[in-house]
């Protein structure tokens, strides 16, 4: 049997041994350099707290919530009251507490924003792996698609698909979803061409490695940074469609509160006028999410960017 | 010993709407079992695409396998169904590459990426497969075997991870191990060490290996039999210590020139002037004609064919025809 190697050259450092200290500490992986990078941006952090307070009020909303929206009640002796201790955030024209209103519509705005960003991150990482790891006809026929669904406007598609079913929560999801792969499915492929040259691929396959086990095991790990960078910044434009949508009536229907059809019933002239709080609160919402979810987008973008130091 | 490897004229063309570039031209080679041959040629020779046409590894689209045998164990190898070769691929034949840098992924830990091989092909459960990891990493000279597994390539050095893709490529005990220029990334000392690694594993399990290289000092040292390859195709095939003692082809003298010999005079290195033809410019006759110094008129006109010479040995050259006498 062989001996350990002696001579080492200098260039080459020795093999620690079991008593080197330096394997007392846990070696530094990739996540923690990337955490590390993450932590030290300020502005990124920020963000992520914000996010994370927004979140967890959206989801204990029935315990913070003064009132559940579920069981409409009109109070129409307080209708559009200014923002006071019993109505933080004032009421809307029904008499409907607008904190509440606004706790609960982040519940399906986020939802919405984080299930499509989920399905379209999906499907294109699968698109874009296919495409990329057998290029050829596969890669012309999931890129054409691209093209074609890239070059139709997409808030017109949107509201063309919504017209033709009933709008609801779960079809606004899905639509979103089908329609957002496309630029994950760009990146993607272009991160797989050049990583399906690399040798340890090419040493997979000499090992015999099934072609879906090395797609998914041993290329896409490789490809997860970019990925998860630009489905982090595309939760913040969904969120944004998803309002739009509310707004012009065919996203999330009222009674379900969602910021964007809360914005839709503010638009009228008396209210905007005589009730500022009515809009500003879901608008402040809308707008203090995204900002938040770009922070932290843009925060992963440079923790994962090796270039940045 | 029995014939494990039998290369017989293998084609591989890359084909595209301007030309077919012949990569590998009607190849042959032999391999016995246990037996180390060194595949020798200069960059561009189309060493590394043969290795490749074995294991049926070659890039496509573009590149293809036109033509030829490869038996292996009995087994014509281009007609199995690509799940089969799957099969063969790991676990009767494996590889080691050139850049051990790059060649483990740098996000799976060592552990991972050598149990998935056991656990793949030899079906194991993840304690077997983990312990024999263990039991290979130590084969290959590491004493912490056991941390090791849960480590990250990027924590080793260059020699270490070529011992960990050596370990790797031995792990179902393949019957052949196809070594594209393993040692041409390390520096000297620990390419003397891979060597030795490789020499006493396949000493051990009885592996044969097929070693391609551009460095005769390695050949020299590890190899059993010779072939030498130029733009394509075989041009001189013979055990190693013949080669050595008694180049036939001139382009194998001219190989043999142009390393520095430690003893005797110093003088200038020779060099093969010229380089290895383009695909799209292959001369009419000897694919080594243009360089060769003992060409004449014969050579400019029609390419040899293989000439069988004493002791099995085989040289594609005009000068050793019946009835010439070698120069």
């Amino acid at each position: 049997m062989q001996q350990e190697p002696v001579n080492m050259p200098s260039s080459t450092p020795p093999e620690p041994g079991p008593n080197d200290p330096k394997l007392k500490k846990k070696p530094d992986t990739l996540t923690k350099i990337i955490l590390t990078k993450f932590f030290r941006n300020k502005l990124a952090v920020a963000g992520g707290i914000v996010l994370f307070i927004i979140v967890t009020m959206a989801i204990f909303a029935p315990l913070i919530a003064p009132q559940n929206p579920g069981d409409v009640e009109m109070d129409l002796l307080n209708r559009l009251a200014p923002p006071s201790t019993e109505f933080i955030m004032g009421t809307d024209d029904f008499g409907r507490d607008i904190f509440s209103r606004v706790l609960y519509g982040a519940q399906v705005s986020l939802l919405v924003g984080f299930l499509a960003m989920l399905g379209g991150a999906i499907i294109g990482t699968v698109m874009g792996s296919l495409a990329g790891y057998f290029g050829g006809r596969v890669d012309a026929l999931i890129m054409r698609l691209v093209d074609i669904l890239i070059s139709f406007p997409n808030i017109f598609l949107l509201i063309l698909l919504i017209a033709f079913f009933s709008p609801s929560v779960g079809l606004l999801i899905v639509f979103l979803a089908s329609l957002g792969w496309m630029s994950t499915a760009r990146l993607v492929r272009g991160e797989f061409l050049s990583l399906r040259q690399r040798e340890y691929v090419l040493a997979a396959k000499t090992l015999g490695m099934k072609t879906n086990r090395i797609i998914f095991q041993h290329i896409l790990p490789n490809a997860l940074g970019p990925i998860i960078v630009a489905s982090t910044l595309s939760v913040g434009n969904l969120i944004i469609v998803e309002s739009v949508l509310s707004f012009l009536g065919l996203g999330v229907q009222p009674p379900t509160p969602s910021w964007g059809n809360m914005l839709q019933s503010a638009q009228n002239y008396t209210i905007m006028r005589d009730a500022w709080w009515y809009p500003v609160f879901p608008g402040l919402m809308i707008f203090i999410t995204v900002l938040s979810i770009n922070f932290v987008g843009d925060g992963l973008r440079d923790a994962f960017d090796p270039k940045m130091r | 010993m029995s014939v494990l490897l039998d290369v017989k004229n293998l084609q591989t063309h890359f084909i595209s709407k301007k030309q077919t570039v012949k990569a590998v031209d009607g190849i042959d080679i032999s391999i016995k079992k246990g037996e180390t041959v060194a595949l020798v040629g200069e960059s561009g020779s189309g060493k590394s695409m043969t290795s490749l046409s074995i294991m049926q590894l070659v890039p496509s689209p573009g590149g293809e396998i036109v033509g030829g045998e490869v038996n292996f164990n009995g087994r014509d190898l281009l007609k199995l169904k690509e799940k089969e070769m799957r099969k063969v691929r790991g676990n009767e034949i494996s590889m080691i590459f050139q850049e051990p840098m790059t060649s483990l992924n740098p996000v799976l830990t060592i552990g991972e990426q050598i149990t998935e091989v056991l656990r793949y092909h030899k079906k194991m459960s993840k304690e077997q497969a983990r312990r024999r990891a263990v039991e290979l990493l130590k084969l290959v000279g590491f004493s912490r075997a056991e941390e090791m597994l849960k480590d990250y390539p990027h924590r080793l050095s260059g020699g270490m991870r070529q011992r960990v893709m050596i370990a790797m490529a031995m792990s179902c005990d393949p019957k052949l191990l196809i070594a594209d220029e393993p040692t041409t990334a390390l520096d000297v000392t620990i390419q003397a060490q891979i060597l030795e690694f490789m020499k006493n594993l396949t000493h051990q399990f009885e592996t044969a290996i097929l070693l391609i290289t551009h460095d005769l000092g390695v050949v020299s040292e590890v190899a059993d039999h010779v072939v030498v390859m130029y733009a394509g195709q075989v041009v001189e095939t013979s055990d190693v210590e013949r080669l050595f003692d008694e180049p036939k082809h001139p382009y194998t003298q001219g190989l043999l020139n142009s390393i520095p010999a430690i003893e005797g005079e110093i003088e200038r290195l020779q060099s093969i002037k010229g380089n290895v033809p383009l695909p799209d410019e292959m001369p009419a006759g000897c694919r080594f004609a243009p360089r060769c110094p003992k060409v004449f008129d014969k050579c400019l006109t029609s390419n040899p064919e293989l000439i069988p010479q004493e002791q099995g040995r085989k040289v594609r050259c005009y000068l050793y025809e019946e009835g010439e006498d070698a120069v």
